[in-house]
């Protein structure tokens, strides 16, 4: 039966896709077929969640960030980088869910999450719950997959280390099951192999000298925050990279690409970074004493 | 005549012309004279055939406390030196006494007895050297076959239990406790029901030490020759007032049923319980897990007919062997849907070891509250947004139940600047209005009068602070512009760009000396890479001295 309604869907999908060159147009077919089949896709229920930027959502399948799913955000370096990014991601996905107060569930591996900070990303404090000081990996685990499948969160935030295949099937029905977003968010340290293994999309992010500074007493002063932004994996789309801006007071993204910044040089190939960069020494924020 | 007399009766009548009782009450005590000797034995049983004293310090010397049988043989008594009791018994071992834990023992045994009446009261009766139990039997002896066979089954109990009960039953406790103190030991006496002058022929013989007078009042009443409750029957009421106080008239007619004698139960009975007892012992999980889903049926049927929710739930299984296991829940937020406690109940139904078999299962809501609204509304009847709702109440308190509800929480504005304590934690559910979705509104001037502080708007904040700020070596031109760079976990970071200062400032009564000076200025900085920290400066500038920097938040 599954594959009866995916031939009727490909002859839909391939008159949209007429303008393609044949071979794309296989492929593409193909990419949709075994996207349904691993259960990603089913935009007719759960949507996407668009950037706003042509540039990325065009690199997402259905032109933008699957929801009811499991995504994965690796800051490169623990400085706040990855859970910035979240944080900005989460801010749209609670706009998206159409109460400016749906309530969205942060899960700590430590503590330290200080909530005013999130108000710039147009998150209410009030609407977020921390969940802190749950050390084992198994029993974050265990948090957030029931966070996922009550259904009633507008998006979990979880700060994972590790997570086996089985555990990541896991954490994918469970989003699917309470059509709920997850990011899974590792910052700093070293990557085991892949990371999450049944992510629909995998970003590496890490900070950006910010643009458009202020003068502040003739000193320059701090502009808004810039990540660079790589999409290492994307699930039936194709990884690409950008220099994203987050936009205060519209709560919009900017592609610096797109805005006509001067260009900047980025760093080579993604996947490699770590290795011979002068910011392997980099600092990582130390478990806190207390 | 300045006494007056507890009992308004002035006409001299004799004592003995008393109304009838208030009928249908029973009351049942246990004495247990040895109690404080034979808990010990129950921990060390190796002193079980020796004599053996439990002591105390009594200035400046050891004196025995309670004594067993073997050394009361030996004409040891309670209140003897511990030198003189040598002498008679050399070989007496000893124990200080722990008057402590002997209450919280005597407290465990009236939750065993429990299992008879729900209102129990461990206590002392006065003049006496034992522990007594105190059970009101009102209406539940008949569950046990009546008063001989309830009497009967929990002496053979607590004589396996390894102590030594007298256990009497009758219309008032003070009766009953007079009997007990003069029967023999596992040989309940049980006096029937008051009739008339029945309780004087039924006490005569007691001594006036059974009726729980201080030591004076017995050694007077001693010394005018009135040994037995039965030679205080023909006197008048008002000499005995005179002579021996208002205690003894109020113990005489506490005896005789027309002084109202309360036995405070040890436990606040909830109205919320279920309770299911088995003819053959239960043992497997399955049959616990049924058991527990009927008992919840019935409980939120209890809490819905009282419009309550059960905010913690405790299960106590009654096991065979007389021991007792609870296991309890906590909710978040009042509830009695059975379906979703039921999945906080099972989580920890594999805790239960039923052991040889559980013979009751008793699930209590002793802590309840009023369920605020209804989980619907009239706009959605179905509910879709309270279901959620719900489903993220069910999912706090499986999470609450697992790691603690302090694990979970929210965060809203304090009243201070200092960014570290300008947060509180909020329950998940607070005491605020709650919107449809569960959550409160946004509370971000909520209260003009200042009562609820704002939360600093418009100002930069860390997305992650650091619990204690860390000292950075930083180089900036004084006397306040931001650090051109700083030096922080042995490495150096150039500032490309800079905001601030903000000035906060702790309270002016504040003298924390982990603040330092209590006035920092903070800086957002930017590192070459874009990374962005903010920093502070401790104190005002001073010419002289080297500011002291701090790093307190990572913006990301």
């Amino acid at each position: 039966m599954t594959q009866r309604n995916g031939l009727k869907m490909d002859q839909q999908s391939s008159q949209t896709m007429a303008a393609l060159p044949p071979r794309h147009r296989e492929i593409d077919a193909l990419r949709q077929q075994i996207g349904r089949v691993e259960g990603i896709g089913r935009s007719g229920r759960s949507g996407v969640l668009p950037f706003g930027l042509p540039m990325v959502d065009s690199a997402l399948p259905e032109g933008g960030l699957a929801l009811a799913s499991v995504h994965e955000v690796q800051g490169i370096y623990a400085d706040g980088a990855g859970a910035a990014f979240c944080a900005a991601l989460l801010g749209q996905l609670a706009r998206e869910a159409g109460t400016s107060s749906a309530p969205i569930l942060w899960l700590e591996a430590g503590e330290g999450l200080y909530l005013p900070g999130l108000a710039r990303y147009g998150l209410q404090p009030r609407q977020v719950f921390v969940v802190s000081n749950i050390r084992k990996t198994a029993d974050r685990l265990w948090v957030l997959e029931e966070a996922l499948r009550c259904g009633a969160l507008a998006g979990v935030v979880a700060e994972l280390e590790e997570a086996d295949f089985t555990a990541s099937r896991r954490l994918q029905l469970a989003a699917e099951a309470g059509n709920t977003t997850a990011l899974v968010l590792h910052e700093g340290g070293q990557y085991s192999g892949a990371g999450l293994a049944t992510a629909v999309t995998r970003w590496q992010v890490q900070t950006m000298p910010s643009m458009h500074c202020p003068l502040n007493n003739g000193l320059q002063g701090v502009g808004a925050p810039c990540w660079d932004v790589a999409l290492t994996h994307s699930r039936g789309g194709r990884p690409e990279r950008w220099t994203l801006e987050w936009q205060e007071e519209q709560q919009t993204w900017h592609n610096m690409a797109d805005v006509g910044a001067e260009t900047i040089p980025l760093p080579q190939a993604a996947n490699d970074m770590p290795a011979n960069d002068d910011h392997v020494s980099a600092p990582v924020v130390r478990k806190q004493r207390r | 005549m300045v006494q007056s007399s507890p009992i308004d009766d002035r006409t001299g009548a004799p004592a003995g012309a008393d109304p009838e009782p208030p009928s249908g009450k029973r009351a049942l005590v246990v004495y247990l004279p040895l109690f404080a000797t034979e808990r010990l034995v129950r921990i060390m049983p190796e002193i079980a055939r020796q004599p053996f004293a439990s002591i105390t310090e009594d200035r400046g010397r050891l004196v025995l406390v309670a004594v067993n049988p073997q050394a009361r043989r030996l004409s040891l008594r309670p209140g003897m030196v511990l030198a003189d009791a040598r002498a008679l018994a050399p070989d007496l071992q000893t124990r200080f006494a722990n008057p402590v834990a002997e209450q919280e023992a005597l407290e465990k045994l009236a939750h065993w007895c429990m299992r008879y009446t729900p209102i129990v009261m461990p206590g002392q009766g006065e003049g006496a050297e034992g522990q007594s139990l105190f059970l009101d039997i009102s209406g539940c002896a008949h569950l046990f076959g009546g008063e001989e066979r309830m009497a009967q089954h929990l002496c053979t109990r607590l004589v396996s239990f390894g102590l030594t009960p007298h256990v009497a039953i009758a219309d008032t406790p003070g009766a009953a406790w007079a009997r007990a103190l003069v029967s023999d030991a596992d040989a309940p006496i049980i006096l029937p029901p008051f009739k008339g002058d029945s309780v004087w022929e039924h006490l005569a013989d007691c001594p006036v030490a059974s009726l729980r007078l201080d030591g004076s009042t017995t050694e007077a009443l001693i010394s005018f020759g009135l040994r037995t409750i039965g030679a205080l029957r023909p006197l008048s009421r008002r000499d005995l007032a005179d002579r021996f106080g208002a205690g003894l008239l109020l113990r005489l007619g506490q005896l005789l049923g027309v002084q109202e004698e309360a036995i405070n139960p040890l436990r606040v009975i909830t109205p919320f319980v279920a309770r299911q007892g088995f003819f053959d012992p239960i043992a497997t999980p399955e049959d616990i897990a049924a058991t527990t889903r009927q008992l919840l049926d019935a409980l939120c049927h209890l809490l819905e007919q009282a419009g309550q929710g059960a905010v913690r739930l405790v299960l106590s299984c009654h096991r065979v062997d007389g021991t007792t296991q609870r296991l309890a829940v906590g909710m978040a937020r009042p509830s009695r849907w059975p379906e979703p406690l039921f999945v906080l109940l099972a989580e920890k139904l594999g805790e239960i070891r039923p052991d040889f078999g559980i013979e009751i299962m008793e699930l209590a809501a002793p802590d309840s509250a009023v369920v605020e609204g209804d989980q619907t509304n009239w706009q959605d009847p179905v509910g879709k947004r309270s279901a959620q709702g719900e489903a993220f109440a069910a999912f706090v308190n499986r999470l609450g139940n697992r790691y603690g509800f302090a694990s979970l929480a929210r965060q809203a504005p304090a009243q201070s600047w200092l960014p570290e304590r300008a947060v509180r934690r909020l329950p998940p559910f607070d005491d605020k209005p709650l919107g449809t979705n569960g959550v409160a509104t946004n509370g971000v001037g909520a209260n003009a009068m200042g009562k609820d502080p704002r939360w600093p708007g418009g100002r930069p904040r860390p997305l992650r602070l650091l619990m204690r700020p860390e000292a950075v070596d930083a180089i900036a031109p004084v006397p306040d512009d931001p650090p051109v760079q700083f030096r922080w976990q042995g490495r150096t970071y150039r500032v490309r760009a800079a905001d601030g200062p903000e000035r906060l400032s702790d309270e002016w009564w504040g003298d924390d000396p982990d603040n330092g000076s209590g006035i920092r200025d903070y800086y957002t900085v930017e590192d070459e890479d874009g990374r962005r920290y903010w920093l502070y400066r401790d104190g005002l500038y001073k010419p002289g001295t080297a500011p002291q920097w701090f790093l307190h938040g990572l913006f990301g």
